[in-house]
């Protein structure tokens, strides 16, 4: 049987996003078979082969625009665009969501650059989290608490021209627009001051996903492929990524963000903060080692070496109730439904209650 | 302020940008060279150049410079305007 004409997606986590829904829509998987060829590679993951079958028999491209410093490395000096496809190829480009304006401060933490393992490829605070005043003020001061103040006191309007930050922001979006077919500096501008578009500033959230997905599952005539109901999904999933950025107060005044307000953080397993926590636990740099080696074997279906992990984990003092929440989820993917619930009653007693996991 | 004078303010808020030696950064290096420099944090790199220069990068050469040296080169003209 002659293989299908392919569907490939080229781009970072939303192109593998854009491939997880397309390989969703029946009508879609039954004429097409689907790649999703990453513009990136975590350190441990190594490289995919290039399916060059799979690119002579593309019929339908979707390309991330921009330079990925990582892809073009890697394929030693040549972008992607640069592999050939057949002429009568349909091609749509798209943008890579991003957006700095509600993060001025980003900053790698060589604390956290320092722990990563590849149980925990971006290390427990990766750099869109992490903050330069705070680690400026570490520099001089190792007291938490004395940080913490220290960065409370500082007047970000004195640090940083917001609307400048904003202003070249959207410049870099619509210049990004210009090089693809769907466009995405309007929606921003126009909605960003009134939902949460983004988790950090390359991790879209739910609004920004349907937008992209309607455009382009649009404009391909798939629309109608989807099953009922499933914008709806994307608009209200969490779409990729755990991390969240926490946003400092004087923006969310700045800009005028009501949906920002009282918001709570995710920090990987971790669970989520509010503003407050978020930055008091990444000043003290508080995470916990074994609740990520459990979630990374059980998302292996290494369940026993996962409870055995976790278990030990909500033996340590203060184990947080992220710990036993996950330990529940594992033991009931055991088939463990008693132990399974001592383990969620336990959460409730632990010194926190996280609602994640 | 020459040409020189404003490569070696341009390199030392690089290096505090991306955590790397000054001593690395010519007018050939481009963002590919340095770790840590993609189009998002391009967009923090620009902010602190017009906050160490006091001068706006005007917005239809915002994202036109290949190199450090077309980074230099638009300052020099913004400066000399002034």
């Amino acid at each position: 049987m002659a293989a299908k004409p392919a569907i490939v997606v080229y781009g970072n986590c939303v192109g593998g996003f854009l491939t997880g829904h397309l390989r969703q829509m029946p009508a879609v998987v039954e004429h097409y078979d689907i790649y999703w060829f990453r513009s990136f590679v975590a350190q441990s993951k190594g490289d995919e082969p290039l399916d060059l079958g799979a690119l002579s028999r593309c019929e339908i491209l979707l390309e991330q625009v921009g330079n990925f410093r990582d892809d073009v490395q890697r394929r030693g000096g040549a972008h992607f665009r640069d592999i050939p496809v057949p002429p009568n190829c349909r091609r749509l480009r798209f943008p890579p969501p991003f957006m700095n304006t509600l993060w001025p401060f980003v900053a790698s933490d060589p604390r956290s650059d320092s722990a990563v393992r590849p149980w925990i490829e971006e290390g427990p605070y990766p750099r869109y989290v992490c903050n330069s005043l705070i680690l400026e003020i570490m520099k001089e001061e190792k007291d938490p608490a004395r940080v913490y103040e220290r960065f409370n006191a500082i007047r970000i309007k004195d640090r940083v021209d917001l609307d400048r930050l904003h202003a070249l922001t959207m410049a870099k979006i619509r210049g990004l627009d210009r090089d693809s077919d769907v466009r995405l500096g309007d929606f921003i501008e126009r909605n960003f001051q009134t939902r949460r578009l983004f988790h950090m500033q390359i991790h879209p959230a739910g609004p920004v996903l349907r937008y992209i997905c309607e455009e382009i599952f649009g404009a391909l005539g798939f629309l109608n492929a989807l099953p009922e109901g499933h914008l709806d999904e994307i608009e209200h999933g969490r779409g990729p990524g755990a991390y969240d950025a926490p946003i400092h107060p004087e923006i969310i005044e700045h800009f005028g963000l009501e949906w920002a307000r009282d918001l709570s953080y995710c920090h990987f397993a971790e669970g989520y903060f509010s503003y407050d926590e978020f930055i008091r636990r990444y000043i003290r740099f508080d995470w916990t080692p074994l609740l990520y080696i459990g979630a990374h074997l059980a998302a292996r279906d290494m369940l026993l070496e996962a409870e055995a992990i976790l278990v030990e984990a909500a033996r340590r003092p203060h184990a947080p109730s992220s710990v036993f929440h996950k330990l529940g989820n594992v033991r009931q993917r055991l088939g463990w439904p008693d132990a399974a619930r001592a383990a969620f009653v336990a959460a409730a007693y632990a010194p926190r209650s996280f609602h994640y996991l | 302020m020459n040409s020189d004078e404003i490569l070696s303010r341009v390199r030392e808020v690089i290096a505090k940008q991306f955590s790397v030696a000054s001593g690395t950064i010519t007018r050939d290096t481009v963002a590919m060279d340095i770790s840590g420099w993609d189009s998002v944090t391009h967009v923090y790199l620009l902010l602190a150049i017009e906050r160490e220069f006091g001068a706006r990068i005007p917005d239809d050469r915002v994202f036109s410079m290949d190199n450090v040296g077309d980074l230099v080169d638009i300052l020099a003209e913004q400066l000399a305007k002034r």
